[in-house]
Formats: C-alpha cells, sequence, structure tokens
C-alpha cells in the first residue's frame, strides 16, 4: 500500500489505498506519529476514499491513531469510506470515537 | 607461501595427509601447519580409513601408491563409511599416472594434484575447498539452530493448544439447543465460541472474535472464556459479564487489541431470548415461518473499548411467542472474498437460511460457505453458532437423585436490608449456598430458579413496586429494567429475609423455602395458577414457573410472604 500525506494548513491529510491491514502497520503509524509531532498540525484526517477493505488490525491501527492525537490534544476524522469500509466502522461503532465524514 | 595462523579459529582445519614416503609427508605437514590448519598423518591407505574414522578430518590429501592399500581403494572405502559432511578427497599422482586419475575420481576422488607436489597450486586448492568446507560449516550451524528454534516453537504451541483447548471445548458447548462451527485461518484461532448453562438453566452463549489472528488473538480471547464460564456457573446476569470481560480486556491488553462479540441467553421457562452485540455482524433470527431478519439493533463498541458505565452493557431482551432460530456468526465469515472478489455478505447468509427447513439450515450455511470460498484458503478465523429457540419445557439432563436422607435437618435465614439489597448481586449469593446444599444437579437447578424467582418477586414487585404489565413488548421490557434500576438505587428502607429449611413432607425429604419482604404485597389470588407455565402473558411467569418446579407453593397474608415446598426425591 502506497499512503501519501499531505499538509494543507492545519490539516494534515494521510490518504491510504487499497488493502488497509496489518501489513500497512509499520508505514502507517510513522505517517501519524509523523504528522502529529508536526507542530502546526492541530487536525489529522484519514482519507480512506480509495481503501476497499480494512480489517480488525487496522481498526486497531485507528484506535492507537486517535489515542495519541488525544494525547496531543488534536483531532482526528475520518473521510470518505466507501459502503463496504463504512459497514465495516458502523458496526464496531467507530462513530462513537471518530468523526466520520 | 604465506605465513599461517591469520585463519580464525572456526576456519580451521583438520587435513588428513597420507602419503608412504616420510619426505612427502613432512612437507606436507608443514605446509598444512604454515596456512595454520592442523595435520592428521598417515603412512598407508589402511591407516588413512582408521584415521578417517578416528579423527574425522576435513580434508584428505592421498597419495595412490601405497603398499597395504593403495589410494584408490582406501578413498572407496572412506567413501563407504558415509560422514554426514562433505569431505574432499585429493589425489596425489605421479604425472605417468594420469590416465588412472579418471579412476580414481570414479572412485570417490574429488581433485587430484600432479607429483612432485607444487606447493602453492596446493595451497590454492586447500583454500578453495576450505571456503566450501566453512559454509558448510556455518549452513549446519544454522540448521541446529533452527531445528532447535522449530522444536521449542512447536513445544510452546503444542503447550498453548493443550490450554486453549482446555478452555475453549467445555462441556457447555454440547448443549442439544446449539450448533456451532469454528475454523482458524492459522494453528490458533482468535475467535472464540463458548456455551454454558446457569444454574437456573438459562442458556449462555458467546461468539467472541479477537482483532488478528493466530496465537496473539487466541491470547486476547482466552481472559473471556474464563470470565464467561466462571460468571455464568456463578448465575451472574449476561449484563453483569459483558461488564467484567469489558473491564478485564481494558484491563490486561492494549487498546488496539480489542475483541467483538455477540452474547445471547435464552431462558427456557420465561422464554426470554436477550442479545447483545458488540462489533460482530448483526445477529439473524429465522421465525417459525422462516422469515429471516436482524435481530439486536443496538450494536455495542466492542469489548474493551466501552466505558465503565452499564447502560451500554445491557443486552436487548424479547419474549419469544414462537419457536425460532438465533444465527450468530463473525466477520471471517460474511466478509470472505470468492472466485470472483466478491464478498458472501450477511445477505450471502439471509439467502442460505430462508431457503432452507428448520433442520437444515446450519448444514446450508457451512455449505453455502464452501461454496462460496471455492476452494480457496479461508481469509480469516470464522465461526457460526446457531441457536434454537424453543418452546417446549426443558427436558432436564440430571444426575440420578441419591435416595436423600429424611433424617437430615437444618435452617438458614438471611435477612437482606436496603443498603444490601443496593450493592450486593443477591441472586449469585443465593446460588453459592444452593450450591452448597446436598442435593443433585437437578435439584440444585430446580431449588435455584425457585429461590430466584420467589426474590425477584419480592424485590421488584414488593420493595419496588415495579407493575409487570410494563414489561409487554421489546421498549416496554427496557423501560422496566431502566426504572427498576432507578428505585433499586434509591432505595433506603424495606428488607428481604430469605429462609432455607430441610425438613421432610409426608415421610419424603423435602426443602421448604420462605421469602418474606416489607412491602405491601399483593392480590396473589388474580393469578390464574391452573393456566401454568405456558401462558404468554410477559408477566407473572416467574410465580408460575416456581409454582410447577414446587410440590407445592403458597402465598401467605397479604400476598407479602410466599413458602415453596421443594421434594427431595426422584426428579420427575
Amino acid at each position: 500500500m502506497q499512503i501519501n500525506v499531505n499538509l494543507q494548513g492545519g490539516k494534515a491529510v494521510i490518504v491510504l489505498n487499497g488493502r488497509f491491514d496489518f501489513s500497512t502497520h509499520s508505514e502507517f503509524s510513522s505517517c501519524y506519529s509523523a504528522a502529529i509531532a508536526t507542530g502546526s498540525v492541530n487536525e489529522v484526517h484519514v482519507d480512506l476514499g480509495k481503501v476497499d477493505y480494512l480489517d480488525s488490525s487496522a481498526l486497531g491501527m485507528l484506535l492507537l491513531l486517535s489515542e495519541r492525537a488525544k494525547i496531543a490534544n488534536k483531532s482526528v476524522a475520518l473521510l470518505n469510506p466507501n459502503e463496504m469500509v463504512a459497514q465495516v466502522l458502523a458496526r464496531v461503532r467507530f462513530d462513537r470515537i471518530f468523526s466520520i465524514r | 607461501v604465506k605465513g599461517g595462523g591469520s585463519e580464525a579459529m572456526n576456519d580451521r582445519l583438520k587435513i588428513l595427509a597420507v602419503d608412504d614416503e616420510e619426505n612427502a609427508r613432512v612437507m606436507l605437514k608443514q605446509l598444512i601447519g604454515m596456512m595454520g590448519h592442523e595435520a592428521v598423518l598417515a603412512r598407508n591407505g589402511l591407516e588413512a580409513v582408521a584415521l578417517f574414522e578416528s579423527e574425522a578430518p576435513d580434508i584428505v590429501l592421498m597419495d595412490v601408491m601405497m603398499p597395504e592399500l593403495d589410494g584408490f581403494k582406501a578413498t572407496a572405502r572412506i567413501r563407504q563409511l558415509d560422514p554426514e559432511k562433505w569431505v574432499p578427497v585429493v589425489f596425489l599422482s605421479a604425472l605417468h599416472q594420469t590416465g588412472s586419475v579418471m579412476k580414481g575420481l570414479d572412485a570417490g576422488g574429488d581433485d587430484y594434484i600432479v607429483k612432485p607436489v607444487n606447493l602453492s597450486e596446493l595451497q590454492a586448492k586447500i583454500r578453495a575447498m576450505q571456503r566450501v568446507i566453512v559454509l558448510q560449516r556455518r549452513l549446519a550451524e544454522e540448521r541446529k539452530r533452527l531445528e532447535a528454534h522449530l522444536y521449542r516453537a512447536e513445544e510452546d504451541a503444542r503447550l498453548g493448544s493443550h490450554i486453549m483447548d482446555r478452555l475453549t471445548s467445555k462441556a457447555g458447548l454440547r448443549d442439544p439447543a446449539l450448533q456451532y462451527w469454528s475454523r482458524p485461518l492459522q494453528r490458533f484461532n482468535g475467535d472464540l465460541v463458548a456455551a454454558a448453562r446457569t444454574p437456573g438453566n438459562v442458556l449462555h452463549v458467546m461468539l467472541a472474535d479477537a482483532v488478528g489472528h493466530g496465537l496473539p488473538a487466541a491470547l486476547n480471547a482466552l481472559p473471556l472464556a474464563d470470565t464467561f464460564y466462571g460468571m455464568t456457573a456463578g448465575g451472574f446476569p449476561l449484563k453483569r459479564i459483558i461488564g467484567e470481560m469489558n473491564r478485564k480486556i481494558r484491563e490486561l491488553l492494549p487498546r488496539d487489541r480489542f475483541v467483538t462479540a455477540t452474547l445471547a441467553s435464552f431462558d427456557p421457562y420465561k422464554r426470554e431470548l436477550q442479545i447483545w452485540n458488540g462489533g460482530n455482524p448483526a445477529p439473524l433470527f429465522v421465525d417459525a415461518g422462516g422469515r429471516v431478519g436482524e435481530i439486536g439493533s443496538a450494536n455495542q463498541l466492542p469489548l474493551g473499548l466501552l466505558g465503565e458505565g452499564g447502560a451500554e452493557f445491557q443486552p436487548e431482551t424479547i419474549v419469544c411467542r414462537e419457536p425460532g432460530q438465533l444465527v450468530m456468526f463473525t466477520d471471517g465469515m460474511c466478509e470472505a472474498r470468492g472466485i470472483d472478489g466478491s464478498y458472501w455478505g450477511s445477505a450471502g447468509i439471509r439467502q442460505v437460511l430462508s431457503g432452507a427447513s428448520h433442520a437444515e439450515r446450519f448444514d446450508r450455511v457451512l455449505a453455502g460457505f464452501e461454496s462460496h470460498l471455492g476452494g480457496q484458503a479461508l481469509q480469516d478465523d470464522a465461526s457460526l453458532m446457531v441457536l434454537d429457540v424453543s418452546l417446549q419445557a426443558p427436558k432436564q439432563v440430571y444426575d440420578p437423585a441419591p435416595a436423600a436422607d429424611a433424617d437430615a435437618g437444618w435452617k438458614l435465614q438471611l435477612e437482606f436490608g436496603a443498603q444490601e439489597l443496593r450493592k450486593l448481586d443477591v441472586v449469585p449469593i443465593l446460588t453459592m449456598i444452593v450450591e452448597k446444599l446436598e442435593a443433585s444437579d437437578g435439584h440444585r437447578r430446580q431449588l435455584f430458579t425457585i429461590l430466584s424467582e420467589l426474590f425477584s418477586n419480592a424485590l421488584e414487585h414488593g420493595l419496588l413496586q415495579l407493575d409487570s404489565r410494563m414489561k409487554s413488548g421489546c421498549e416496554g421490557f427496557e423501560a422496566y429494567m431502566r426504572e427498576r434500576a432507578v428505585r433499586l438505587g434509591a432505595l433506603r428502607h424495606g428488607w428481604i429475609e430469605v429462609r432455607l429449611e430441610r425438613s421432610s413432607v409426608e415421610g419424603k425429604p423435602a426443602i421448604l423455602i420462605g421469602v418474606k419482604d416489607s412491602g405491601p404485597g399483593f392480590d396473589y389470588r388474580a393469578i390464574d395458577f391452573e393456566q401454568g407455565a405456558n401462558h404468554t402473558v410477559p408477566y407473572g411467569r416467574g410465580i408460575l414457573v416456581a409454582k410447577t418446579l414446587s410440590h407445592e407453593l403458597r402465598y401467605h397474608g397479604a400476598g407479602n410472604a410466599v413458602t415453596s415446598c421443594y421434594l427431595l426425591g426422584e426428579v420427575s
């Protein structure tokens, strides 16, 4: 999986594509760690628009991201999930933990 | 010739030099020593074979023409010894013998040097072979290490499997009301199926799915098994079990290691089905007419992510008016990709369910899953559980009841004040008491049921003044439970007394149960005892169940005291 991070003012947008699972772990965590560590960033967005599948490890990674962001006092939003991904997020009630747009 | 001693100890070789001429042996020994290797010397083929066996050299330098046993024959014998490692044999032969060198290579030699030996050439050949030998040594060491590692991993896995099997293949899973199937992606299963009955014969089932798969996932699911079985045996309701499991996972596991789970319970006396779903695919219910629909709409966060509060742990209660099947599955099943890359989805499972008869449904779903996979490997742990909701009064499985001793006698009286009632879960305490009675399993279950029904009545109606009629309908039940919690929290006065007495009635051993509360009582004459436990209104069932199990059940006075006489004879 190719992960891109775009900085747009106070926003860091992490753009994922393809299958979001455990094999993405180290790259994804270094991306969000860098985003959170950037002083000018106060919102981290994860763009799931091109993700066609995510498994439970991916959900775990998103939780870790939210935890880190909370400590750094930054907000997290999940963007553009497709139907399949939205279904999984709804099933585990991640709407209670994240803002999903 | 370069000086030796520069070779690392690990690269030092033992070289067997065989020659019948002393000068040649001395020269070879010197050369070998200068290269930093160890020389072993033999004077003829026989000595060479013996030293090969006892010294296990790395290279053999073999003269051809020798007394006793020539170089070819000695090499042929050496080859028959068949050591585990490759040991090159280099022939040292005079020029006029080159024709027979081919014969020597056939006999098992690896190379040759023409005599008189050119030292630089011999040195170069030894170096070339040394490279191969050193490489071979390293590979052998690696292999040994890998083998040891593999052995240890196997041992660990064996122990893991043993513990996992003990914790997961419980007798409760062989319940006649239950069918289940679970297949791991790897050796260890991150899906956990569990089932057991409470002392009151309520069936509890759980289908859990820990993040990831393999051993780490199985480890995450482990704390759940213990809690589920322990608390079910203690008679705790689902809500408390869910709360405790959530607490355990929060406490034990890192935040990204949550567990999605579906829990359900079925009380065969009250016909109450309770369902709670935290992050698994929505369970399905197939009714008597074969219609399939989702059940338990209020999905919750997975275990480990829920807060400390209680509302999220409350399962939905459905009073069943007709038989049916509750179908639960993990995402490994509905998210499995078929050969064409499509997901099976809940829709695929629903389609199979609605096209099958009651008896076939479980097998048809499995067959449908197999054909969706079309011979492909699993992509995740996958599990399926089907719970039969039958309205038939359950046939309990009893140990043969030993004839109780009619002379035995004791009396026990407990009083719970408002403070205890607010803070304690009294029913598990009563369970513990019943457990200690000398009665058999079957009796214990029935006694427990009577005690807990009478106690709940005293608390909910006598003290809290709740109206059972609130319970009709799903929302009614929830509203009732909410109101119960509010009123219990505000309880400041009142008491409930529980009395257990070992006695005999009409010459038969019996246990007398008395429950009395400080409330105003109720019009017990209005209950239609004759209708038995088969009526379908959602209230008043508790008393009827207790009445059915008792030899005699009687309300007294204003209706705030009740006694049940339970016979300890053979269980019918």
